[in-house]
């Protein structure tokens, strides 16, 4: 799927985000306020491969955590959008390179009041290549 | 005088919710969230999960859980008739 022309009809619409900085371009399966699990194909032609890094085109971690970060959001269905919070735990594990395509679980570890805690796991063909936990704050919020 | 329990809750608000103060320097009854020490519902949840982790106690997301979480003394209040004024044993 083009992540520039995502399905109308997909769940994708309850992210508020929008590319260039869209990280999810596919819901693969998803329990609403429990756990998702999604997908993001890493084009070549990403603008930022040009200088992360020259001739070595790597997959910034922190667009991992942002992948992470979207499914979550995601799995919330928050209507005015889950804004990041917090971030711990993140591991990068192994490179993720252009045209790879990044499956991301998360699930729901806890919830108090508005914030909600996920914690998951990016893989490529099986292979884990990021972990980490986000926390959202969904409704109104400045974070994020 | 304080009671083994509300030292111990003093320690964890402290420590789980990374405060530059002593726990001794709590106010029993100054509100823990929204007020001077600058806590928001990022650090609610955080100190739900230090006491579930440390006491075994979850507190819920309900009217007991907020009047829980208001102040120190709430916090011992709610926990007291749960874990006992000398607080959670060792495992």
């Amino acid at each position: 799927m083009d992540p520039d022309r995502p399905d109308p009809g997909a769940p994708l619409e309850a992210l508020p985000h929008r590319p260039p900085f869209r990280f999810v371009d596919e819901v693969l399966e998803v329990s609403p306020g429990e756990r998702i699990e999604a997908a993001r194909v890493f084009r070549p032609t990403e603008d930022f491969f040009r200088g992360h890094f020259p001739g070595d085109p790597l997959v910034p971690g922190v667009l991992l955590v942002e992948c992470m970060a979207q499914a979550a959001g995601l799995a919330e269905a928050d209507p005015g959008g889950a804004r990041l919070a917090r971030i711990e735990g993140a591991r990068f594990l192994r490179p993720v390179r252009p045209g790879d395509r990044v499956v991301v679980s998360m699930r729901r570890a806890a919830r108090f009041g508005p914030v909600v805690r996920y914690e998951g796991e990016c893989r490529v063909e099986g292979s884990l290549v990021a972990e980490g936990t986000v926390t959202l704050r969904t409704g109104p919020g400045e974070a994020g | 005088m304080r009671s083994d329990l509300e030292d111990k809750v003093r320690d964890t608000i402290v420590r789980s919710l990374r405060l530059k103060k002593k726990p001794e320097e709590l106010e029993a009854d100054a509100p823990l969230f929204g007020g001077s020490l600058g806590l928001d519902s990022i650090d609610a949840l955080e100190l739900v999960l230090a006491i579930e982790r440390e006491y075994g106690v979850r507190i819920q997301d309900d009217g007991v859980g907020r009047e829980a979480l208001r102040c120190v003394r709430g916090l011992v209040a709610f926990l007291e008739p749960r874990v006992g004024t000398d607080g959670p044993r060792p495992a």
